[in-house]
């Protein structure tokens, strides 16, 4: 018994094997067997002086062997090359068919045979049909037809190619039919339910091969992306997706056979459906399971795209800005130029009047220059355009510089302005251009806010490695909602008709933003009444000659000092510009 | 006093208004003027009436100054006529991207008056 089941299981193996070599190779060597056959048939009829007539009529023979050939050649079997085929196995058939004798009725079987076998060549129904009729051609041959051939005068090279055909297809279909009947006993009762088990899963999958392409889906899969083709046999894994970006994810994700992603599928109608892949290795290929992403997954993925979205829309913005600074200056040019040249008096003198417009226009157009300039540097902040450029320098000259620039501001409003610069020397590691930015546009918000006899005291001091500035003043000071809104761009300027004494709040934004690029802080207490102090700090002193980072002594009241200031009437500390 | 045939400058830029005031500024201190609004003008202008000086707005519509400053310096017969960049680019690194493209002189709009003067007289007197 064991021995014959052994013997059983290995014909069932070989049968197999055979068969589905045969079904991956025969198309193509039927087609090559028919029309070599066909041919090597008429040139013997030549040979052995058969009638032309009969010689055209077995190279016409040979007609759907050939094409069919070349038509194997092609990727699978477009309905357009079964349409020819079926014509040109009508050719020769009709032509046989016309002939005179019991052969003509024979032929048509045969051809029927073959077509059957040839055209549906994955189906072992044709199969089973073309053995069936073979069988019955060859039985009508051997009782009936030898004699008519013989009569015919074509009796050894058709019976030839007929035998040969016969046999060839005979095996064919009983290659395919052996394994296949062995399925149906055998291994099919334990495919089939696993068959329908995976088609009828709760969950969504698709089995895919080692490259990647679809071979199966189940019915849930089907039901989650029911813009799919009917057949998706053999298209890639990455088809499913939405987009170009979705493409690669899916191939990446398969690649990587680990974790999940979530990306948007062809949903029903066309649309797009934000759908979770999880892709997992099985045997050589894969198999994929599609689900809906859990809800916090899929506002984690809006709110993601909303940040992109709302990143981009910034950062257009940002550039628009700069564009936009940049169309200003050309006009500006003009403005500023013209009356440059009418306060030089270039063309001569003209009403004092006149001058004195001429002098607002110039001033007007320098002013406006100076916010088309913030705009720009803080648009630069924005779309992470500004570099700074570090260099090593004395922070305390450069806030003497500033102070000695707004000096002239500050006198006209009657203004006391002190600095206090504790450390003449100060050495630090930082963009100068930023630094006397943060000095020049904290002065001249302090100088803007406080009312004519005011003081404003600068202070510069290090701690360790931090550089300290602290701008104070004795202006009217704000409320907590106010400051709570400073220091954010274009923030003051969406309020700005509220108040003329405001600016555009651009100068405090960029002092933020500056100090943010150096690492720095920058914080502001103020109290309604009392004034505002804005100090910054930035990580930039360097060391000294000696090495060592000093600490200076804490930096006293900034209120303290300017109550003092307005008190005494006098500069407290030294007037850094009197030179 | 010797009467000099007062010095030519070459004007290339595309603004009217800015056009009208490098003139008017010009011409007030003594230089006559030629103008083009067109890059590929200027060298053909360059060539027939050989200013002193060209001024050069880098932002053209068609061609960059910076491109037209590049052929008159790889003009044998021009390229020993200074050219004075006038632009609106201040970014950094727009100074030094001028000078490297060949422009003897640099100036940043807007202009003022004194700056501007002088720099034309630093060139041609």
């Amino acid at each position: 018994m064991l021995v014959s089941r052994n013997l059983k299981g290995r014909m069932i193996t070989l049968a197999t094997r055979l068969g589905s070599w045969i079904a991956r190779t025969r198309a193509r060597w039927i087609h090559a067997l028919w029309a070599v056959l066909w041919l090597g048939a008429g040139v013997m009829a030549l040979v052995l002086g058969t009638a032309l007539a009969d010689v055209a009529l077995m190279m016409a023979a040979a007609l759907p062997g050939l094409v069919g050939l070349r038509l194997a050649r092609a990727e699978g079997w477009s309905d357009t090359a079964r349409a020819f085929i079926v014509v040109s196995w009508a050719v020769p058939v009709l032509t046989l068919a016309a002939l005179p004798g019991a052969l003509a009725g024979l032929t048509v079987f045969v051809a029927l045979a073959g077509g059957a076998a040839l055209c549906a060549s994955r189906q072992y129904g044709a199969a089973l049909v073309s053995l069936m009729v073979n069988t019955a051609a060859l039985s009508i041959m051997i009782y009936a037809g030898a004699a008519q051939l013989a009569a015919f005068g074509l009796a050894f090279p058709v019976a030839l190619a007929v035998a040969a055909y016969l046999a060839l297809t005979g095996l064919v279909a009983l290659a395919g039919l052996l394994p296949r009947l062995a399925d149906i006993r055998g291994e099919n009762a334990v495919l089939q339910p696993l068959a329908d088990g995976f088609a009828h899963a709760p969950s969504a999958l698709i089995v895919c091969d080692s490259d990647g392409r679809m071979q199966a889906m189940s019915l849930a899969a089907r039901c989650m992306l029911p813009g799919l083709p009917r057949d998706v046999a053999g298209l890639p894994v990455s088809h499913l997706a939405y987009e170009d970006e979705g493409r690669d994810m899916l191939e990446r994700q398969l690649r990587k056979a680990s974790g999940s992603i979530v990306t948007q599928m062809r949903g029903a109608g066309g649309r797009p459906v934000s759908l979770e892949a999880r892709a997992h290795r099985a045997g050589d290929g894969f198999v994929v399971a599609l689900s809906v992403p859990r809800r916090e997954d899929k506002v984690l993925d809006r709110l993601a795209r909303e940040r992109d979205e709302a990143v981009a829309a910034s950062k257009a913005k940002s550039e628009f800005l700069a564009a936009i600074s940049h169309e200003l200056r050309t006009p500006l040019n003009a403005i500023i130029g013209f009356s440059d040249l009418m306060k030089q008096r270039l063309f001569g003198p003209m009403p004092a009047r006149y001058a004195e417009y001429a002098d607002l226009i110039h001033e007007s157009g320098v002013h406006l220059l100076d916010l088309i300039g913030d705009v720009l540097d803080m648009s630069k902040i924005e779309a992470d355009r500004y570099e700074l450029v570090r260099e090593t320098f004395d922070a305390g000259e450069v806030v003497e510089t500033c102070v000695r620039m707004m000096r002239l501001r500050a006198e006209d409003k009657n203004i006391r302005l002190s600095c206090d610069l504790r450390e003449r020397a100060m050495t630090v590691h930082a963009d100068r251009k930023a630094l006397r930015q943060i000095v020049l546009n904290l002065l001249s918000n302090a100088i803007k806010f406080t009312p004519d006899g005011g003081a404003v005291v600068v202070m510069l001091r290090a701690s360790g490695a931090e550089l300290v500035l602290a701008v104070g003043d004795s202006g009217p000071g704000m409320s907590e909602a106010e400051v709570s809104r400073l220091g954010k761009a274009y923030a003051q300027a969406a309020n700005a008709h509220q108040s003329d004494e405001r600016g555009s709040g651009l100068g405090l934004a960029l002092v933020h933003a500056l100090a943010g690029l150096h690492g720095g802080t920058m914080s502001l207490q103020s109290r309604q009444g009392e004034g505002t102090t804005v100090t910054v700090s930035l990580p930039v002193v360097r060391a000294g000659n000696d090495g060592v980072l000093k600490s200076e002594p804490e930096m006293p009241a900034v209120h303290e000092q300017i109550r003092l200031a307005q008190a005494a009437g006098e500069a407290i500390v030294q007037q850094a510009a009197a030179s | 006093m010797l009467q000099v045939m007062s010095k030519k400058v070459l004007i290339v830029e595309d603004n009217e208004l800015n056009m009208k005031l490098f003139h008017d500024l010009l011409e007030a201190h003594g230089y006559e003027t030629l103008q083009t609004r067109e890059g590929l003008k200027a060298i053909d202008m360059a060539r027939e009436h050989r200013p002193d000086l060209i001024l050069m707005d880098i932002q053209l519509p068609e061609v960059s100054g910076l491109d037209v400053t590049k052929w008159l310096k790889s003009d044998e017969d021009l390229s020993g006529i200074p050219v004075v960049a006038v632009t609106a680019f201040a970014m950094k690194g727009d100074e030094e991207r001028i000078r490297d493209g060949g422009c003897e002189g640099y100036l940043s709009k807007p202009i003022t008056v004194t700056s501007f003067i002088e720099t034309i007289r630093k060139f041609i007197g």
